[in-house]
């Protein structure tokens, strides 16, 4: 009886949170400019793949995907690692001003975005970054975010195998690549899953950066092909091409995840 | 020692601001050459065909000119943000893309450059009047204009018949309006929409006009809670109480499923309405005219370019402006997206298309919307008094007064 | 662990080490903390000043601009907008955070509980944090269309309830957004809780069994105290993206009805970048990183300190 009534509960939640991801893929494929009143006006009876043919027309779609890889590849590599050093480093390091600065760091991500971009845009021009990669790569190289889950999981690990390390005479750098990195692999590997996912769909930052066609990233790319009044179809059609890379890092990365963020201190 | 540190950093700061600010000159100057940036849009959602187009514009001026032109489609999302942070980085373009509400407030504290000492021996006569109100602020032009639309009502011939109405003889007044929405909503049809989470040009302002009233003046002087925008407000209240125009009115950006289901008597629409509506074929419509209660009145905007007041390149930047709104471009540029052109001579691209002929009759009752610096300021203002008024917290009477003390209070400052 | 002590016994070490000793365990500080500190001064710290600036002027995107002292500040308190702004945005944390910790814990708890294919449900439940912000705010503005055939008042009328009016409604929308953040969220606070239950071993559910604990006491009495660091944990990450809530006022309300969805960056975005009033949209910024501060003060006294006991 009550499998059963987990089961129907399952059902409900999974018909609900399938449904968005339905209408964009089915979406794709039918040629309709806007949301009409119909419940099912997304199922293609007559399925095309106009909207493919028209994002793929030329080239310049494969030079926004391979943008996006850029700009997502290397701050997601930088963040795994910084993440980790950091993590570390305020984790187990004892140094004055520890605290004080790990607040900080959390103090000032809490600041909205949306004013910093002009004093930003404003030191960017002066560096000549404007309509180039570094704009969207070099701010993103370490994320707040990221040391913190990575110091929470190590605060939960033992010191003593780094403690046996010193004693035979190791550096910390030596016990950070021999030791800590193995061990935090899996919540590593969720840092740079949930950064791939956010630098990948971020457009709010790229839109006011890049204004080159050849410099967009996908997701300001899909938002220039669309008029003043949006397409529906056209729409759906980019999200779903720029959905599938992030949700294979997903599927490929989650059994990380699980180990990634069990903290030993639940034990 | 602290304190010392902390104000040199101020210091600094504060004349990295200045410097970054401190770019304005005037006067026509310069030779025509060299580069320029142009930020345009995607108009239509066919980013090919604009391509061609941008491409015949540029070539016809580098036909002339020894100059480059690089033409940068920018996504219409965040565009006033994209734009400014730009300028404030005195990295932007050297001519961009603006509406009638957005230029007075640009123009009032410096940010465009003034056209007129580019002006001498090219032909203004040509463009249409209403369009070059638009583009003056204060005696002084600040862009060219490229297009204009209008407003008006799409009527579904259907749901005319079912309604035992004559799609020949379709209403002009509000009076006329009424009695056809009370017949739509006895057979269980929206007589209108009305897109409240939208912007004030597309709602409440073409009643007030046509109620003979006004928003607020170029010189500050509050009209809102005159007369004529009291019934405004009564006349949108009735029709949202008597359920002529959707439940969802107070917030909705859209209501387009509605009307393409056909249960709409009749849409708010433009230029892309038609297009859209040809395009598809599904609706049999008829286009009306403007409505008037003591003034025939609609929305209608403008487009044009203009030229930031910190641009390198001003003179290049200003001749582009003309070759791009001259009558030849105007005819590759409306021809493609489908607007009105804002030159007389360029109108003849319309002689196979009567709907469109229809809607470009009708621009000589169009206004722009509020021309005053702070015209944009106050929308939001205006649209929560408004939205008080339809959740039934406020009278009509109550929310003009409301609405006309924070103009007051904006235009004051 | 209190700043204090770690002090003292840093101290203690640096009277007691060489240099060399200090160095061997402490390289990894000397070599990464200051380029970090660098980096971090430049792109945070730096735009931060400048916006701090910013509040004393009315500055202007192209021209000169003037130093006006405190009229800006002095113009915050006299804002009634700006406070209810920022009482909307309290009230959308209130409406956001604890269902959106409570769905994900209940996923979580779906999943964990021995369901077949459990790890293709994680991946369905996952898909809305995958998918794009657009397109899940239309759809839940469609489903949530306030006329008789939207999705959702359909079947309120099925049910025998009157339609209800939603984003038109000053009482309902911010509601109405908070669950579309809550939808688009709930994925990924899932899972950690579901991290969080693997690592509970066996042992201490047998022993409660045993016990003849009901399944709901063990959830109270075992299951949720030992999810506290991932509480902690969800909370702040909720928290933080709670009080920067945006994007469905701009896509869905525009901060209406009656300014009921204006919360405090939409205000501030619409202050900055339509009304070209950026200082004062600097402002409330730092309004609203002052919430956030106490905030999140406050947090971490009542859950982070018990979490470093884990």
């Amino acid at each position: 009886m009550k499998k059963f009534f987990t089961y129907i509960l399952l059902f409900i939640l999974t018909f609900s949170f399938l449904l968005p991801f339905l209408i964009m893929v089915l979406g794709s494929f039918k040629e309709v400019e806007y949301v009409l009143l119909d419940p099912f006006f997304w199922i293609p009876n007559d399925p095309s793949i106009a909207n493919y043919t028209y994002i793929f027309r030329d080239g310049i779609f494969l030079r926004w995907i391979l943008n996006s890889v850029i700009i997502t590849i290397i701050p997601v590599f930088s963040q795994m690692f910084l993440c980790a050093v950091l993590g570390y480093i305020f984790a187990k390091k004892k140094f004055p001003g520890r605290e004080a600065i790990f607040w900080t760091f959390m103090a000032v991500i809490m600041i909205p975005q949306q004013l910093l971009i002009i004093p930003k845009y404003i030191m960017f021009a002066q560096f000549g970054w404007i309509n180039t990669y570094w704009a969207l790569i070099v701010p993103e190289l370490w994320g707040i975010m990221g040391v913190f889950l990575i110091r929470q999981y190590l605060q939960g690990i033992p010191n003593d195998f780094e403690e046996a390390a010193y004693i035979d005479g190791a550096n910390d750098i030596q016990i950070f690549f021999k030791i800590i990195l193995p061990l935090s692999i899996p919540v590593v590997a969720t840092v740079g899953t949930f950064s791939f996912i956010s630098n990948w769909n971020d457009l709010f930052q790229p839109l006011i950066y890049m204004t080159e066609e050849k410099m967009f990233p996908v997701t300001v790319g899909l938002a220039s092909l669309l008029g003043k009044e949006g397409n529906f179809g056209v729409e759906m059609t980019g999200s779903t091409l720029s959905f599938i890379p992030t949700f294979l890092i997903f599927l490929f990365f989650q059994r990380y995840f699980t180990e990634g963020i069990q903290m030993s201190g639940l034990k | 020692m602290k304190k010392i540190s902390f104000l040199t950093l101020l210091l600094v700061i504060g004349l990295v601001v200045a410097g970054c600010s401190n770019d304005t000159s005037g006067g026509a100057e310069g030779e025509v050459g060299g580069e320029i940036t142009v930020w345009a849009h995607p108009f239509t959602g066919d980013a090919e065909k604009e391509e061609e187009m941008w491409d015949k514009i540029s070539t016809s001026f580098q036909e002339e000119y020894d100059a480059e032109v690089n033409i940068e489609i920018i996504p219409w999302a965040n565009r006033d943000q994209k734009i400014l942070t730009a300028l404030a980085a005195n990295n932007g373009p050297d001519v961009f893309y603006a509406i009638p509400d957005q230029m007075p407030q640009y123009a009032d504290v410096g940010m465009l450059l003034e056209l007129d000492p580019y002006l001498e021996g090219y032909d203004m006569d040509d463009f249409v009047d209403s369009a070059l109100v638009s583009t003056t602020w204060k005696d002084k032009l600040y862009g060219l204009p490229i297009l204009q639309s209008v407003d008006t009502l799409f009527y579904n011939k259907s749901v005319i018949e079912a309604i035992g109405e004559d799609p020949e003889n379709l209403p002009e007044t509000w009076k006329e309006f009424e009695a056809w929405a009370v017949k739509a909503k006895e057979q269980g049809f929206y007589a209108t929409s009305f897109q409240g989470g939208g912007s004030m040009n597309n709602t409440l302002y073409p009643y007030i006009w046509q109620a003979g009233g006004d928003i607020v003046s170029a010189d500050n002087e509050v009209l809102i809670n005159g007369e004529g925008g009291v019934e405004a407000f009564s006349f949108i209240n009735k029709m949202y109480k008597n359920g002529w125009i959707p439940e969802d009115s107070v917030t909705a950006m859209e209501q387009n499923a509605l009307w393409e289901d056909g249960q709409m008597l009749a849409i708010l629409g433009s230029g892309n309405t038609l297009a859209n509506l040809q395009n598809k074929g599904k609706i049999d419509f008829v286009i009306g005219p403007p409505l008037k209660n003591k003034k025939q009145a609609a929305y209608g905007t403008t487009g044009m370019f203009v030229v930031p007041s910190n641009t390198d390149n001003p003179a290049t930047a200003a001749e582009f402006v003309k070759t791009l709104t001259n009558a030849e471009n105007q005819r590759t540029f409306n021809k493609v997206t489908q607007y009105i052109p804002a030159r007389e001579s360029s109108k003849d691209i319309f002689d196979e298309q009567p709907f469109l002929s229809q809607l470009a009759s009708y621009t000589q009752y169009t206004l722009p919307g509020v021309i005053n610096p702070k015209g944009r300021d106050i929308m939001p203002m205006i649209q929560a008094q408004l939205q008080a008024m339809l959740e039934g917290d406020v009278t009509p009477q109550e929310a003009a007064d409301a609405a006309a003390e924070a103009i007051e209070g904006a235009v004051s400052q | 662990m209190t700043l204090k002590n770690n002090n003292k016994r840093f101290n203690k070490t640096k009277s007691k080490l060489p240099f060399k000793e200090r160095f061997r365990k402490n390289a990894i500080v000397y070599i990464f903390l200051f380029p970090i500190l660098i980096h971090f001064a430049i792109f945070q710290v730096f735009p931060f000043l400048f916006s701090f600036v910013l509040t004393f002027m009315d500055w202007r995107v192209i021209g000169n601009s003037e130093w006006v002292g405190l009229k800006h500040w002095v113009n915050f308190f006299n804002d009634k907008l700006a406070w209810k702004a920022l009482w909307n945005t309290f009230m959308f944390s209130v409406y956001y955070i604890v269902p959106t910790m409570a769905l994900g814990l209940i996923l979580a708890l779906i999943i964990n509980s021995g369901v077949k294919f459990a790890g293709f449900f994680k991946g369905i439940f996952f898909l809305p944090v995958v998918t794009s912000f657009v397109i899940i705010a239309g759809l839940w503005g469609w489903l949530f269309r306030g006329t008789d055939n939207g999705m959702v008042n359909w079947v309120l009328n099925i049910f025998g309830v009157d339609s209800q009016l939603f984003l038109s409604d000053s009482g309902q929308a911010l509601i109405v957004l908070a669950g579309l953040s809550i939808f688009k969220v709930a994925g990924s606070t899932m899972i950690y809780y579901f991290a969080g239950l693997q690592s509970i071993p066996n042992q201490l559910y047998e022993a409660a069994r045993i016990d003849g604990a009901s399944p709901l006491k063990i959830f109270w009495k075992v299951t949720f105290p030992l999810l506290k660091p991932i509480h902690f944990y969800v909370a702040i990450i909720t928290t933080i993206g709670s009080f920067q809530i945006f994007d469905s006022a701009y896509l869905l309300t525009g901060g209406g009805p009656n300014y009921a969805t204006t919360t405090i960056v939409f205000y501030l975005y619409q202050q900055g970048f339509s009304s070209l009033n950026l200082s004062y949209a600097a402002v409330l910024s730092y309004a609203l990183f002052f919430v956030i501060l106490v905030v999140s003060l406050i947090q971490r006294k009542y859950l982070g300190k018990e979490s470093s006991f884990y």
